[in-house]
């Protein structure tokens, strides 16, 4: 076959051309810059200027010296509870939504766009208006739980250390949701219909499909789902950012290792940069990311395989 | 093969990196008759005020045209370290005080203005917030920042309240507003540099003022001296007196809280009078500049230098950038800054026209004390300001002790003044 | 066939508790902006009492916003446009020919699937800075392509092994070279998975506001979410402006999705399933 289209008569050597304006600005502008950063890991620093070669010593003081290394089993955690959160907020109401609209249910379209209308605005704007619902005092949240009767339930949400993180997190979800139950219900539109006519006839029930076929179905979909947001997990930043600033406020209570990076690289108002340190924490995270990606590839391996 | 191919790879992302060097560096500005220098701030907030001074410069030195160009202040120290370290950037650069700017003087990227005429014009102290670790002065001081206490003053009056003059009466005051279901004082927890704004308005009659910060200096005491835990046993009696839920109102939050007359007092800098002035044009509004210490006639004020302007080394006009220097040097341009701003002008025998400028500004010359965590703990990576203020939001959140946050910066303090040496050995090294 | 009622108004309840849920802040975001300040504080939930355009008249005259609408279109259109060209090149290249590198091009455009590119800023800096492009709207087009690549050449490449080829050897017969085959014949056939990828691509891109903050600093080339930053820190304490300033900077992508929600959404969904 291969041998068959070489002998063909058009010049051979022009269809690179079809791969190499991808490989090239993807080399020079991601990987590239990538592969610089994991190797600044490696240097000391004074400003943007690499020093000299140390070895492991960033990721030595990293990982054995104060402050940092409470800083990063901190922001780790943080990282740690960002994911399961999610995976009960993002993912099984997603989940839970998109089996209802796959159902028989009148407004289909019309469900589905208002659930996946958060995802047009930008985080600058979600971060924003969120900041402002969930201000203490004149704040739409607190002031609706009020008029409601639920002044028990009022926190002063975005500066409590018990309540920041997860209301990042629900905010977060808040803009996730819709775009994960779209891909749940193109997992469950893939799935033959005939399967669930034959289990009628047979008279299973809404609860026996539910759990015998349906979830069974979308299992690999899950599973790719929840390391897509175990790898979204750690790599947050956006809400974080600017919700809450760049050291996590308050009292790092929602700081992630993005943030505790970008602390360190790029330096706080008034304190300097380490860009040395900034990119261990950068390695450590792609390591992380990368031993999720593998887990997925292994899963979609899988997924090929059985078909 | 594979070999081969990623080698030709790399070949090829890397020519084309080279290739890109060429051309990018050396496009100079193409200048006709008029020099245009480049001017780098972070003071978005003030791009009129600005261009209106620099119109009165460019009358006088026609030959100049000069282009401010302000950048978002979060992001100001990345885009400047940039510039500077690619060598593209401006030719003046607004720098950070202190250790911010000293950084940048010792590696290099700086011209030396001590020859510039009217340096005189400045009090010695406000100079050394742009001098580098040689002595030399690298920055032309613009403005001085005073940290204050804002009030109500129809809220005062409504109670008969006088503005307290020592931690006392202010004690004794909160206590009579709170009495009568006003918030004494409002104050954004949740951005913790007003945490530390706030320890450094209410705190030096409690730490010793002046007498305590030269210890500091002279290493003498450090942070776990019981000085300064005076100050965190003030700021903890505080507590009761802040708005509710004020560690989730960030600074918009906390100014909203005092222009709508909730709260009958406010910490701040100066530099928020404009934007209390705007907000709620009806406000009236009086300024409590510092406590008096005890056989102290005069309430000792917490000022500091904002920012300095200074000229890049290897820039092409250091001769017309030097000359508005001198212009930023002259009293003309120190009424000018106060006039159009309403700020603290940094240059000497400058009078302000706004009455509570002007008050702000005799009180800061009559007694006043530097910020300390700015002045003295601005370094590091992170640096201990940082640490301590984002450590006050844990004391008042319940997380930690003050033996611990005092514990805490002075360990960060002791590693930020390593890690400064590091850089400093570092930098000799490279010479 | 039959349904439990009893199920059915569960259903239609979690609908509407998740339309509320969903529908809310952007509903408030929308009211507020037509309050006066003083009127969000006091009643921050009710309905403004006059429904009148002064926020947006203020906002539009302080801030920039036609120039910023323009700059967000010029590198949204370009970034979008460029990476399905260029991805659906590469994933034609990948797919159709048998080359012995190809499994090793395969990993090299995983690694940007896999790690995150905000990493790599500063060493991106640094390259724009020796480029000549920091500052440029040019900046921000090569950062979006660059990173919207990997994942376009990947589903592209999956898409392209679900189609038969005996269309493309036909036309290889009817005397077609590569790229006409490629443009005639191939480009028809997947327009669900070109409008995954720009929709996708277009989200992201036209939101984005931490590259242009890192690289662009001239006003006059700010996006829109850049633009409402500056917003932000000028108008922090005026609610009603900054509510108009959102709305405003969310209207061009909520228009557009209005008009085109189902096409939106089925894309997605059928995109998805390749």
């Amino acid at each position: 076959m291969a041998k068959n289209k070489r002998k063909n008569r058009y010049k051979k050597h022009l269809v690179h051309l079809f791969i190499l304006p991808a490989a090239l600005i993807y080399g020079v502008f991601q990987l590239y810059p990538l592969i610089s950063a994991a190797l600044n890991s490696f240097y000391s620093f004074n400003g943007f200027e690499r020093v000299d070669f140390i070895g492991f010593q960033n990721f030595i003081t990293l990982f054995t010296e104060k402050p940092y290394k409470d800083f990063f089993l901190n922001a780790f955690s943080h990282n740690w509870i960002y994911f399961f959160v999610t995976v009960i907020t993002q993912l099984i109401i997603s989940l839970i939504l998109a089996l209802i609209i796959h159902s028989k249910i009148k407004g289909k379209e019309f469900f589905k766009s208002m659930f996946f209308l958060p995802k047009l605005l930008s985080v600058i704007v979600i971060g924003f208006l969120f900041s402002l619902i969930l201000n203490p005092t004149r704040g739409a949240l607190n002031t609706l739980l009020e008029a409601i009767g639920l002044e028990a339930f009022t926190r002063p949400w975005l500066g409590d250390m018990s309540t920041a993180l997860l209301s990042v997190i629900f905010v977060d979800s808040w803009a996730s949701i819709g775009f994960s139950m779209l891909i749940f219900l193109a997992g469950l539109q893939a799935i033959d219909k005939e399967i669930f006519e034959a289990a009628r006839i047979d008279g299973a029930n809404s609860f026996t499909v539910l759990f015998k076929i349906t979830l069974p179905m979308i299992g690999p979909a899950l599973m790719i789902m929840t390391v897509l947001t175990f790898i979204g997990s750690f790599e947050t930043f956006e809400y974080v950012f600017a919700m809450q600033g760049s050291s996590g406020g308050p009292y790092y209570s929602t700081d992630v290792l993005t943030t505790f990076f970008y602390r360190l690289a790029f330096g706080t108002v008034d304190g300097g940069q380490a860009i040395g340190l900034g990119s261990a924490v950068a390695v450590v995270l792609f390591i992380i990311i990368g031993m999720a990606t593998s887990l997925i590839l292994f899963v979609f391996k899988r997924k090929d395989f059985e078909r | 093969m594979k070999e081969k191919l990623l080698l030709g790879i790399f070949f090829i992302l890397f020519s084309g990196i080279a290739a890109g060097c060429g051309n990018g560096g050396g496009s100079g500005n193409s200048s006709e008759d008029a020099v245009e220098l480049e001017m780098y701030s972070w003071r978005t907030e003030d791009r009129s005020a600005y261009e209106e001074i620099i119109a009165a410069f460019e009358e006088e030195n026609p030959d100049i045209k000069i282009k401010f160009n302000p950048f978002e202040a979060t992001e100001y120290n990345t885009i400047l370290t940039n510039a500077l370290v690619s060598g593209t950037g401006p030719d003046i650069v607004q720098l950070r005080p202190y250790t911010g700017a000293r950084t940048i003087a010792d590696n290099g990227y700086l011209v030396a203005l001590d020859d510039i005429e009217g340096l005189d014009n400045f009090d010695e102290t406000y100079l050394e917030a742009a001098q580098g670790s040689d002595g030399n002065t690298y920055g032309i001081p613009l403005s001085l920042n005073i940290g204050l206490i804002y009030y109500n003053i129809d809220i005062f009056n409504e109670y008969g309240l006088e503005p307290p003059e020592t931690w006392d009466d202010f004690i004794a005051v909160s206590q009579e507003l709170k009495n009568n279901g006003v918030t004494p004082l409002s104050v954004g927890g949740r951005e913790a540099w007003l945490l530390s704004m706030l320890h450094g308005v209410i705190t030096p009659t409690a730490y010793g003022g002046n007498d305590f910060v030269e210890d500091i200096t002279e290493g003498e005491a450090d942070l776990t001296d019981p000085r300064m835990m005076e100050s965190l046993d003030r700021m903890e009696e505080l507590t009761e007196y802040i708005a509710d839920d004020f560690m989730a109102l960030d600074d918009a939050d906390s100014t909203a809280l005092f222009y709508t007359e909730e709260a009958a007092m406010y910490v701040n800098g100066d530099f928020q009078l404009e934007v209390l002035e705007n907000s709620n044009p009806d406000l009236s509004i009086g300024v409590i500049p510092g406590f008096k210490e005890e056989g102290s006639d005069d309430p000792l004020v917490m000022n500091w230098v904002d920012g300095s302007y200074g000229v890049v080394e290897g820039t092409e006009h250091e001769e017309e950038a030097l000359k508005f220097m001198e212009f930023m040097a002259s009293p003309e341009f120190g009424q000018l800054f106060t006039d159009n701003l309403t700020r603290v002008s940094a240059v000497e025998g400058v009078t302000a026209s706004h009455d509570i400028v002007k008050q702000i500004m005799e009180a800061s010359e009559a007694n006043s004390t530097p910020y300390l965590m700015l002045v003295e703990y601005g370094l590091g990576s992170p640096s201990t300001k940082g640490i301590f203020e984002d450590g006050l939001q844990g004391m008042y959140l319940g997380e930690i002790t003050k033996e611990e946050l005092l514990e805490q910066s002075q360990e960060n303090a002791e590693r930020a003044a390593e890690e400064g040496v590091e850089e400093l050995e570092m930098i000799e090294e490279d010479e | 066939m039959k349904t439990n009622p009893l199920l059915q108004t569960i259903k239609y309840t979690v609908l509407a508790l998740f339309t509320f849920v969903f529908g809310y802040p952007i509903f408030l975001m929308i009211v507020s902006s037509f309050k006066e300040n003083a009127e969000i504080f006091t009643n921050p939930l009710s309905l403004p009492t006059s429904f009148n355009l002064d926020n947006y008249i203020e906002v539009w005259e302080v801030v920039n916003f036609s120039n910023y609408i323009v700059n967000s279109i010029i590198v949204s259109a370009s970034a979008v446009f460029i990476v399905l060209f260029v991805s659906s090149l590469a994933g034609y290249y990948l797919s159709r020919y048998k080359f012995k590198w190809n499994p090793y091009l395969l990993a090299f455009f995983m690694i940007g699937l896999m790690l995150p590119m905000k990493l790599a800023v500063i060493p991106l800096y640094m390259t724009m800075l020796k480029l000549g492009l920091v500052d440029t709207l040019f900046a921000l087009i090569f950062i979006y392509v660059a990173g919207g690549i990997p994942f376009a050449v990947f589903l592209f490449y999956g898409f392209f092994r679900t189609v038969p080829r005996a269309l493309e050897d036909s036309a290889r017969l009817d005397g077609c070279n590569d790229f006409q085959v490629y443009y005639r014949i191939v480009l028809p056939i997947m327009k669900p998975a070109i409008s995954i990828v720009g929709i996708v691509n277009l989200i992201n891109v036209w939101n984005d506001f931490f590259y242009p903050l890192i690289f662009i600093r001239t006003d006059s080339l700010s996006t829109i979410p850049l633009g409402m930053l500056t917003l932000f820190g000028e108008y922090d304490t005026q609610w009603n402006l900054l509510f108009a300033g959102l709305t405003l900077s969310s209207l061009p992508m909520i228009i557009a999705f209005l008009f085109a929600s189902r096409q939106f959404m089925d894309s997605l969904t059928e995109g998805a399933v390749k």
